[in-house]
């Protein structure tokens, strides 16, 4: 899964992951340190089946897609760009000091499921936080 | 759990309130259809330091809380309060995420997955169009 990393929005010190095929793969962003999870930006268009986007703000070990169950987890119907938007954020150090957030994308709503979208039909997930 | 509703300022708009979402009860918001807009909720202090953990199930059957999982997910800090506001991108005249398709939909909360029962005082405000 591709990931790139950009700062974007500043003055807000807002950080922006773009994965373009978010799928099980478990991705880890050691970046953020600290701050909050401000806005998940779940793109599903090219989707046939509903999206479920899983972040992990682990509390200790790598957590395991398929057996780890997701902190954080949002819903993006079939076909559909769905933003949330948390106007006071979620604080991540209150989770876990080392900041560390893993996220995958499932199409079950079962917390720890990692059931992979077709190939080929993966979306676009954008997660913005605060630096 | 109570569960109260009422009609917003927009007449399209139902306000849910509901108070003592307690993840032992899964008492049903009951909406035939319907777009979600917008989640705010606090959790009440009661001293502890607990986290709990606040899901959404969108399904057309009764919640069993330590085994059915949710769509929607996010943690709730004791005494902290969260909103969140939710977008369709996808199209412009109209916002929210559409659940059309499901029947009805209940609220639990719970203190990590699995667990059946955070023993805290949780309000929400469901804004569903």
């Amino acid at each position: 899964m591709a990931t790139s990393k950009t700062t974007a929005l500043s003055p807000l010190a807002t950080f922006m992951w773009k994965d373009t095929a978010a799928t099980t793969t478990l991705v880890t962003v050691t970046g953020a340190t600290s701050g909050s999870l401000l806005q998940a930006d779940i793109d599903n268009q090219v989707g046939s089946v509903a999206i479920f986007l899983k972040m992990v703000f682990p509390s200790g070990g790598t957590p395991s897609p398929g057996s780890t169950p997701a902190d954080i987890q949002f819903y993006a119907p079939a076909g559909k760009r769905i933003i949330y938007s948390i106007p006071q954020g979620i604080p991540l150090t209150w989770i876990n000091g080392s900041g560390q957030l893993y996220y995958w994308a499932s199409t079950s709503n079962s917390e720890a499921s990692s059931a992979a979208p077709t190939s080929g039909e993966e979306p676009t997930v954008r997660i913005t936080m605060t630096s | 759990m109570a569960v109260t509703t009422t009609t917003g300022l927009d007449l399209n708009t139902h306000v849910i309130k509901s108070t003592d979402i307690d993840a032992t009860v899964s008492d049903d918001i009951k909406l035939s259809s319907g777009t979600l807009h917008a989640v705010s909720l606090s959790a009440a202090t009661n001293g502890g330091t607990e986290t709990g953990y606040i899901k959404i199930t969108l399904t057309d059957k009764t919640i069993v809380v330590a085994t059915d999982e949710p769509d929607i997910k996010f943690p709730l800090q004791e005494g902290g309060v969260i909103s969140v506001d939710v977008t369709d991108a996808s199209t412009s005249s109209t916002g929210g995420v559409a659940f059309d398709t499901l029947g009805v939909w209940q609220v639990s909360a719970a203190a990590k997955a699995g667990d059946t029962a955070i023993g805290d005082t949780i309000t929400g405000w469901f804004t569903v169009k």
